[in-house]
């Protein structure tokens, strides 16, 4: 199954050096070319080592850049006339995924939603991470350093680390 | 078109009316960094508005109005750096229940765009409160001097025990000034020697509440209240440091029920922004007091007995010239009988009796000098603080 990812799951993948996850778990990572310009900007590469990551996968075809159509591009402007506080990169990646019936990977919450609106089947960064991590020890260090990168709550921790000690 | 020209037509001139002291701030700065006046007030504006671009954005962010890409657009910053500022400012992040409930065995992960929701069972102990109470069972000392109680672990997975909370920072930073070492050993190392030390901690709540509304808290911690007599029962502590005042009273009836003097208990603000130079030095204090570190802290009774010390005030209560305030404040105290006295009663007393003056400016104490002095590392021996005021410490 093809993941359009947003340019934040990008950054978080390669932050806990999972990007890998999304081909173990039997996805193919596609991104249109405004999200891989904010996640593997090279100007930002010695600050952010990450992105050299992100390049690394995108040359090793982990990481598929997709350019939208021209259909695609008008959906997208469409989009951003409906739904205020999403970037032009996110619409992008709505309109891919409504259009080529694509999942998509969103960070917030909302955008998911709207996903969810629009009838775009949506796919969790936990969710690659548990689908692509077999290694359960791996796992539970890759939950965990998600949590502190992004001030998980305990509650979704613990659910999480409850799902993990199943796994066991 | 000359440099001064290009310089005219791409900026505006603004007449700006400014406070005099502002302004000698101003030109201070301008001449420590060597530019005018104007240069730098243009750089501080910038700074200014950059900085609150971000914080307008991160509000827009918390408040859900923005994703964390628009918001970095907003705030004139990369993707990184907003992720970093979210990251900073605490703003908590919350999965989608349902793909939670996607990865429960037998849910398979089918991704959709209308899954069913979640049912969330009530939770007992989860696992990583398991793995916490784990790793406090682990740290447990052989003989308790010090029980720290603490209100509950932190949302967001950190912990005292894991050695990456602010709480373990602050009493890390507490130790070493306490016994006079730059560098206090860190992570499992720190916590070793926190045991060896006969210190242990352990929390009210069983479950994470700093998140919770007030109601849920006060709850989880009454709760706790039970478990907590038992703890002291069986510990026997020397002195219990309680590190969130809110939960003060809640320990001070664990300790009624275990029958444990109430004067071997002291409350310290929880060591975040402006409170951790305060728990940090005040912690240092009764550190030393108790363990005995070598840096000896001042003792009740200094010298007098309480009746000599009263008629002294009553005689002298002009002479404050060659008193200090310490003594002073525990003059107040004893005269009251030692009960706890809030700091604005203190100082109105000393204020009212004209008992004591500061040197540097001939007026008397405000309530944070008397709270402070009453906090000092110097006086852990002397004081004893907590929500309800301050008293002398049982010699």
């Amino acid at each position: 199954m093809h993941i359009v990812l947003d340019a934040s799951p990008v950054i978080y993948l390669a932050k806990l050096d999972a990007l890998d996850a999304i081909a173990i778990a039997g996805h193919t990572a596609v991104v249109p070319p405004s999200v891989d310009a904010e996640a593997a900007r090279p100007e930002l590469a010695f600050r952010h080592p990450e992105i050299a990551i992100i390049q690394r996968a995108r040359a090793a075809g982990q990481l598929l850049v997709v350019e939208p159509d021209e259909r695609e591009r008008e959906l997208a402007v469409e989009l951003a006339g409906r739904y205020g506080g999403l970037h032009a990169g996110e619409l992008d990646v709505l309109a891919l995924g409504q259009i080529r019936g694509w999942a998509v990977c969103f960070h917030e919450r909302q955008a998911a939603r709207i996903a969810g609106a629009l009838g775009v089947a949506t796919i969790d960064l936990v969710e690659i991470l548990f689908g692509g991590t077999p290694d359960v020890d791996l796992l539970e260090r890759r939950v965990r350093a998600f949590a502190r990168l992004t001030n998980l709550t305990m509650n979704d921790l613990d659910a999480l680390l409850e799902l993990i000690g199943e796994r066991r | 078109m000359n440099e001064n020209d290009e310089d005219r037509s791409a900026r505006s001139q603004v007449t700006l009316r400014l406070d005099r002291d502002l302004l000698d701030k101003i030109d201070g700065l301008a001449t420590e960094a060597g530019v005018d006046r104007t240069e730098l007030v243009r750089r501080l504006l910038a700074e200014g508005l950059a900085h609150r671009r971000v914080e307008m954005a991160l509000v827009d962010y918390a408040a859900g109005k923005r994703s964390a890409w628009s918001a970095s657009q907003v705030a004139g910053v990369d993707l990184y750096e907003m992720l970093d500022r979210i990251a900073e400012a605490g703003v908590p992040y919350r999965l989608d229940p349902d793909a939670i409930d996607r990865l429960r065995p037998g849910k398979g992960s089918p991704p959709s765009g209308s899954p069913p929701k979640r049912s969330r069972s009530p939770r007992t102990t989860s696992s990583a409160e398991a793995s916490i109470a784990a790793l406090r069972a682990r740290y447990r000392p052989a003989k308790t001097r010090l029980l720290f109680v603490g209100e509950s672990s932190p949302a967001g997975g950190t912990h005292f025990y894991r050695a990456d909370s602010n709480l373990y920072r602050a009493t890390r930073e507490a130790f070493g000034a306490a016994f006079s070492i730059a560098d206090p050993p860190e992570g499992d190392a720190f916590l070793a020697w926190f045991q060896e030390l006969g210190c242990w901690l352990v929390d009210l709540a069983d479950h994470a509440v700093n998140r919770s509304s007030a109601g849920d808290r006060v709850r989880a911690v009454d709760a706790g209240t039970p478990a907590l007599a038992e703890t002291i029962r069986l510990t026997e502590p020397g002195r219990i440091l309680v590190v969130v005042r809110r939960i003060a009273p809640a320990v001070r009836r664990a300790a009624r029920v275990a029958e444990f003097d109430d004067g071997a208990i002291d409350v310290l603000p929880f060591p975040t922004r402006q409170w951790r130079p305060v728990y940090v030095d005040q912690l240092a204090g009764i550190v030393s007091d108790v363990l005995g570190t070598g840096s000896p802290t001042a003792r009740s009774s200094a010298g007098d007995a309480p009746s000599t010390r009263r008629a002294a005030i009553a005689e002298r209560s002009s002479e404050y010239g060659s008193r200090l305030l310490h003594d002073v404040i525990a003059d107040v105290l004893r005269k009251h009988g030692n009960a706890w006295m809030k700091p604005g009663a203190i100082a109105r007393e000393i204020a009212d009796g004209d008992l004591w003056r500061r040197p540097s400016d001939g007026r008397h104490p405000p309530p944070s000098q008397i709270s402070a002095r009453a906090r000092s590392r110097s006086y852990a021996g002397l004081f004893q603080t907590s929500d309800l005021g301050i008293r002398l410490r049982a010699s």
